[in-house]
Parts: structure tokens; C-alpha cells; sequence
């Protein structure tokens, strides 16, 4: 198994401690390790000092990488929180942020009542920028705030430690698991500054974090904490990681990997582009291109960012059960462009300092970050497959080409170009090739089929993306017609320009449908399915797709 | 099935997700002001923005429950599971909290992955108070040659008359916040 260099984690500590330590938090004279050993001054008007360490409880995962282990618990530091001063009333008196050593120091007013309180929230608004905050979506999306006693700040300065503690009770949590929306946070810093050490000047939007320990995998109503899993999304356009955290159900506030994982969707979808359509996935599953590209980009940016291979997910009564996989792992069934575990051993090998096999590349985080937020991949008129990622890396970094041909025939992947082009494995279904098919405006009609073999929803074969070429604004009918297969079918298609969505033909008209709009010169992508087929309810049909 | 909220469950709204592909707004085109209205809708297929799932074992559930469900009577939910695997072993096991008593045998589950995709698994619980419970069920599967994989799974259960539950926020500063109370150290 391979593991970063000495040299590369540390540079890396060194680097994220450096970018905290000019984050205007409350940097190293905020440690209580610094303060003098001789007793405080005395003040009676004026301002005092209050200084600390904020921590969480942290519970490991077992040796066996199943299971969180409750025996292993330790306090860690909870790295760039914002921490208050507040009144009585709960007004804040003084604001500060956490250094990377989760210290503090706030000044107010002496002989006053306060409390010392820590938000669920990182900000940063000056450098590389973010606005994380963990709120429980099962209580109108409130704020969690870690909160210490009221006394008075007195006329000496103090200092006031605050730990977050897990809540277990030996057994079960029997306590309010306090310390389970700072360890989310501090796996997000992680992330963060992780981003920010290749971008220093990075902007992330808002970012909200929804858990609970109410979260649990049945399908049904957010705010009832019916999340069915972890996901990403955007709720009313705020970016979303919805977090499980349901005891004997499954709890995520520990599994770094799924945690980072969601946040590589976050950033594929905000700083880069997504057109993944989500839904459920599996390691061994055949997938939608798109979704295979972005569920193993966040499984891979999980393991590089984290600087640990083994992708963990605990769960189960006592969180004693559960899988873990290495990122590392090269040996894929089935391997292919549809299969995101290919994605996540060729993304990862990218990145990884180490050679191993046919890997000969290691780039770091930055190149691959570098390629996804380029204006060149982000107003692409394919699809973000593997195919378009790999070629912006070819065009834009010094990577040979042949170590990157290398890399991914390895996981039986030979199509070339944004497009695949040349693409021959089929993954089992050869309607399924060539993995971007091409309409002529006017010109005869390309069947295409929508088929079930690898199951529904997002799977591989369930989908086909059409391109056309519009060399001129025109008003064009698209249509989507049944040739055979099931008797009664849903044909349905959407229209993009670049990533953007166009339009949707989605019309509960039998076995055809149409769309007619005015559009501008330029490339049009078209994803076209049998609607019953996506929905888990329909059969195998094939149609006739034409632009005209 | 329609999406009447973003906030129901990911099961729920599939057929308005699978409908959307990168529509984020930043990047939505103005469809032309002149163009012509689509073809009819029979059938309301509204996007929702994706959801992105974590990684997870290749199954997925159904269920039905053969009664509903009451304090104190035992009742059985029929839960339809399907596997996504050509071979190996995909073994079940159901838990309930403290007031949804799981009946033991019918508690867990092995079926080989080699047959049928479906494998039907009758579990029957008692609830012993009314409200919302879940049936916890942890799904995992082996294949050789791949790494043993797992996936949650839970099923409401409403008994009787069902009480919104909300953790307790209170307004502080303006906003509303869970206050969690922190061990303190004084120096």
C-alpha cells in the first residue's frame, strides 16, 4: 500500500499551518502554552484577556478499518471555528477564529457575565475564502454552537477551555453528541485548505452541512432528517452535503472519506462543472459516464486530500460495521469509462507522489485542480467524462502523453479526444458506443436505444449523449421516435449548449416526442432516454433521434 | 412520480433527478423569449437539482408492511431487496430502537447472489410506543475477488399519532441555534 512521503506531508502541514496563521484568526499568541507562568495583572477598567483551546472528541476507526472504536477517543483541536464572546442576552462581545492549533484568544469588557461559544461555522473572507457551517436540518436548518458556562471575565485575564464531547456512554451515546458538527468541520478544513495550498486565492461559495443525529437512510422528508444517504445537492441554490447520523443506523461525522467525498461533488460543482445526474452508485457498478467521472473524482480527491488511500464508511448498530476500500487499488472489475472505481485509481495516481504498476505520474493536487476550474474544461461542449478531463490534462500540463495513454488503457480505456473517440470497450452493451454519438442537423436519423441491463436510474446504457452542430442560429425540431422494443414507451430528452441547460422534452406522449426551439450557432448535447427505463419501470426500447 | 418539495428524499423525486443533468444556475441559458411552447405534458416531470450519493454496495430495498402498524401488536413489512451482483453472499440484518421490538428469527437474513436478483425478506417487529421508529437494516455483500461492501438502510415506521420531533433550537443573537453544551476548563 502506498503512503505520501514524510517530506510531502509535511510541506503539506506546513503549508495549511501557514495559511491559517495568516487567516487573521487568533494566531499563536492566542496559545496558552505561550502565556506567562507568573499571575495575571490585575485590571479593574478596560478590556481582559480570554484565551483557550477549543476541541472535539474524536473517535478513530478500528485497526480492521470496519467500525468506529470507542477505546481510541481523543480531544483534537477544532482548526479555524469562529469562537465568540457572548452576553448574557446572547449578544456576541467579541469574535475570533480558531488557529490551526484550535486556540483562541478574545478581549472583553472586565467584570462582565460571558460565555465562550463556538459556532459550527469556518469563515474566512480574506486570501483563499470559504463559509462552511454545520446547521441541523431537522430544526429549521438551526446553527450548532458548543457553549460554555456564564461567569464573569473578572479583572485578570483567563483562560477558558471548551471540548466538544462525543456523547458515548460506554455502550450507546447516552450525552448530545456535541462533538460530531465539529468533527464534519474538521474534516472540511482539511478539504479547504487542502484546495487552498494549489489555489491560494480560491473562493468558495456558502456551504451549509446538514446533520443530525436524527439523519437516517430512509427515503423521505429532509427536514424529518429522511435522507436515504449522504449526499451532495443545492437546496434553494445554497450548496449542500447532507450528512447521515442516525445511531445504529449509519453515522458519517467520523468517516472523513465520505465527508470529503461529498465536499469533491461540491467543488466539482462549483468551482469546476458536474453534469452528473447523482443518484445511487456502487464501487462495481456500470454507470452513466458522467456520474462514473464524478463519484470517482470524489472519491479520489477524498483519499488525495486526506492524504490516506483507505476510503472508510462506518455504520450499523454500534457503528461496528461497515467497508473500506483503497483509492490506490488498480485492479478494477469491470474496468472502463462507465466504472467510477476506474476513475478513482487513475485521478488518484495522478495526483500520488508514489509509482506503482503503469503509474509513473505524480503531479500533486494542483495540475488536476488546475485542469477542472480552466475555462477551456468548464465551457466544454462535451460531457464530463473521463474523456474531456483526460484531454484537458493532456493540453494543458506537461504530463507525456504516453504516461497518461498508459494510465488509462491500464483500466481498459482507449477512446481518445473529449469524445472518446475510438472508445472500445462497451462495457458489456454495444448500443452503448461511441460514448458521445453524433445527429446531422437535417441529415438521416440516429437510432439509439435505452436499455436496462445494468440496472436503472443512472446506469450504464440507460442514457445516450447526442451531439449536433448548429452552424448558424436556426429553429430546429428535435425528435425522438420508438423502432422497436417495448410496444408502449417515454422517450424523453434534454438539450444542453456547453453545460447549460436548454430545454427539456419531457412529455408523457407515447413512443415519441418533440421539441422545437430557435437556437444559436454552436454545439448542442442532448442526453435522451426512455423515461420508464430511468424510472426502474420500463423495458429495453430503441428510437430514431433527429434534428431538423 | 412528481417532486412536490427539494426537500423529500432522494427515492421520492428519482424520476424528476434523473430529468436533470448540470443545470446549475450559474450556467442555465435563457431558452429564446420567441420560442415555441414544448409539446403538451401529460405526464409533470420536474427537475430537481442531483443528488450525488455516497458509495455504497450495488442494492436497493422496497417494502411494504402487511398491516399497519400498532403499540403492541406485532407486525410483519415484506422488504423486496435487489442485488446488482452476478455471485457471492448478500447477508441483511434489521434492528429497532428501544420501543420496536425486532422478532429475533426473522431478524437477519443470507441469500446467495448468484440467483435471482430479488430476495424477499419478511421482518416483523412490535412497536411498544406510538411515534416515529425506524427499522435499522445494514446490507452487506461479498464477492470474490472484490472488496466486501455495505449499505445502510432504514424504514419509517408511524405509529398512531405522529408528533413532529425537532431537536430544541432557540434564538441567540439573532439567529437560531442547537446550543451544545461543552466541557469547560478554567485556568
Amino acid at each position: 500500500m502506498k503512503q505520501y512521503s514524510a517530506s510531502t506531508a509535511m510541506a503539506f502541514a506546513m503549508a495549511i499551518s501557514g495559511l491559517v496563521a495568516c487567516s487573521g484568526g487568533g494566531g499563536s499568541s492566542a496559545s496558552p502554552a505561550g502565556a506567562p507562568a507568573s499571575p495575571p495583572p490585575q485590571v479593574t477598567s478596560g478590556n481582559v484577556s480570554i484565551s483557550g483551546k477549543i476541541t472535539f472528541d474524536h473517535v478513530p476507526h478500528n485497526a480492521s478499518a470496519v467500525g468506529l472504536n470507542y477505546d481510541g477517543i481523543t480531544a483534537e483541536p477544532a482548526r479555524g471555528v469562529i469562537v465568540e464572546a457572548a452576553s448574557s442576552s446572547g449578544t456576541a462581545l467579541a469574535t475570533t477564529t480558531t488557529n490551526s492549533s484550535g486556540d483562541y484568544s478574545l478581549s472583553v469588557p472586565v467584570n462582565t457575565d460571558v460565555r465562550v461559544r463556538a459556532r459550527a461555522q469556518m469563515q474566512q473572507t480574506s486570501g483563499a475564502q470559504w463559509d462552511v457551517r454545520v446547521v441541523d436540518n431537522t430544526s429549521d436548518d438551526a446553527l450548532y454552537i458548543l457553549s460554555g458556562a456564564l461567569s464573569s471575565s473578572g479583572t485578570a485575564n483567563s483562560v477558558r477551555n471548551l471540548n466538544a464531547p462525543s456523547g458515548w456512554g460506554g455502550s450507546s451515546y447516552t450525552e448530545t453528541r456535541a462533538a460530531a458538527p465539529f468533527a464534519i468541520l474538521d474534516s472540511i478544513y482539511i478539504a479547504v485548505t487542502g484546495v487552498a495550498n494549489v489555489d491560494p486565492d480560491v473562493v468558495f461559495p456558502e456551504l451549509q452541512v446538514y446533520w443530525s443525529p436524527q439523519n437516517n437512510s430512509a427515503d423521505g422528508n429532509v427536514d424529518d432528517g429522511d435522507l436515504g444517504s449522504s449526499f451532495y445537492t443545492r437546496f434553494d441554490g445554497i450548496s449542500t452535503i447532507a450528512l447521515l447520523g442516525s445511531e445504529n443506523n449509519d453515522t458519517e461525522e467520523y468517516d472523513e472519506h465520505v465527508i470529503v467525498h461529498e465536499f469533491g461533488h461540491f467543488l466539482e460543482d462549483r468551482l469546476s462543472r458536474s453534469d452528473s445526474i447523482g443518484g445511487p452508485h456502487s464501487i462495481t457498478d456500470r454507470l452513466d459516464p458522467r456520474v462514473a467521472f464524478g463519484e470517482g473524482f470524489g472519491s479520489a480527491v477524498a483519499g488525495i486530500l486526506l492524504q490516506n488511500p483507505i476510503y472508510r464508511d462506518t455504520l450499523g448498530t454500534s457503528q461496528n460495521s461497515g467497508f473500506a476500500f483503497s483509492t490506490e487499488r488498480n485492479s478494477v472489475t469491470p474496468a472502463g469509462w462507465f466504472n467510477e472505481r476506474s476513475i478513482i485509481s487513475i485521478l488518484y495516481d495522478i495526483a500520488d507522489p508514489i509509482d506503482d504498476g503503469v503509474d509513473v505520474i505524480s503531479t500533486g493536487f494542483g495540475p488536476m485542480y488546475d485542469v477542472l476550474i480552466s475555462s477551456d474544461y468548464r465551457n466544454s461542449p462535451e460531457a464530463t467524462t473521463i474523456f474531456l478531463f483526460i484531454d484537458e490534462l493532456r493540453r494543458q500540463t506537461t504530463v507525456p502523453d504516453s504516461d497518461i495513454t498508459a494510465l488509462v488503457a491500464a483500466q481498459s480505456i482507449s477512446g481518445t479526444g473529449p469524445q472518446g473517440a475510438g472508445e472500445t470497450n462497451d462495457g458489456g452493451i454495444p448500443t452503448t458506443l461511441p460514448v458521445l454519438k453524433t445527429v446531422t442537423v437535417g441529415g438521416p436519423p440516429l437510432e439509439i436505444c435505452s436499455l436496462d441491463d445494468e440496472g436503472d436510474t443512472n446506469k450504464h446504457g440507460n442514457r445516450n449523449l447526442v451531439r449536433f452542430s448548429l452552424p448558424a442560429p436556426a429553429t430546429v425540431t428535435m425528435s425522438m421516435t420508438r423502432t422497436s422494443g417495448a410496444p408502449s414507451t417515454d422517450p424523453d430528452f434534454r438539450v444542453f449548449r456547453n453545460g447549460g441547460f436548454i430545454a427539456t422534452a419531457g412529455s408523457g406522449v407515447d413512443n415519441s416526442e418533440t421539441l422545437t426551439r430557435t437556437l444559436s450557432a454552436g454545439e448542442y448535447l442532448v442526453d435522451a432516454y426512455e423515461f420508464n427505463v430511468v424510472e426502474g419501470t420500463g423495458t429495453d426500447a430503441c428510437f430514431n433521434f433527429a434534428v431538423n | 412520480m412528481p417532486c412536490q418539495t427539494k426537500r423529500l428524499g432522494q427515492l421520492a423525486c428519482l424520476g424528476a433527478a434523473f430529468a436533470l443533468v448540470a443545470c446549475t444556475a450559474d450556467r442555465v441559458e435563457q431558452e429564446p423569449a420567441a420560442a415555441p411552447a414544448a409539446t403538451s405534458t401529460s405526464k409533470v416531470k420536474l427537475p430537481e437539482y442531483p443528488r450525488t450519493r455516497k458509495p455504497g454496495a450495488a442494492v436497493s430495498f422496497k417494502h411494504a408492511f402487511e398491516a399497519k402498524p400498532e403499540v403492541d401488536q406485532l407486525t410483519t413489512v415484506e422488504i423486496t431487496v435487489r442485488d446488482d451482483y452476478s455471485d457471492g453472499t448478500l447477508s441483511l440484518t434489521a434492528s429497532g430502537d428501544d420501543s420496536l421490538i425486532v422478532f429475533g428469527p426473522t431478524a437477519s437474513m443470507t441469500a446467495s447472489m448468484a440467483g435471482t436478483a430479488e430476495h424477499v425478506w419478511r421482518v416483523s417487529f412490535e412497536p411498544k410506543s406510538e411515534g416515529v421508529h425506524y427499522l435499522n437494516i445494514v446490507a452487506t455483500v461479498e464477492e470474490a475477488d472484490l472488496f466486501p461492501m455495505a449499505r445502510s438502510h432504514a424504514i419509517r415506521i408511524e405509529v398512531g399519532d405522529v408528533a413532529p420531533s425537532k431537536t430544541a433550537a432557540e434564538p441567540t443573537n439573532g439567529e437560531m441555534a442547537v446550543i451544545l453544551e461543552a466541557e469547560e476548563t478554567t485556568e
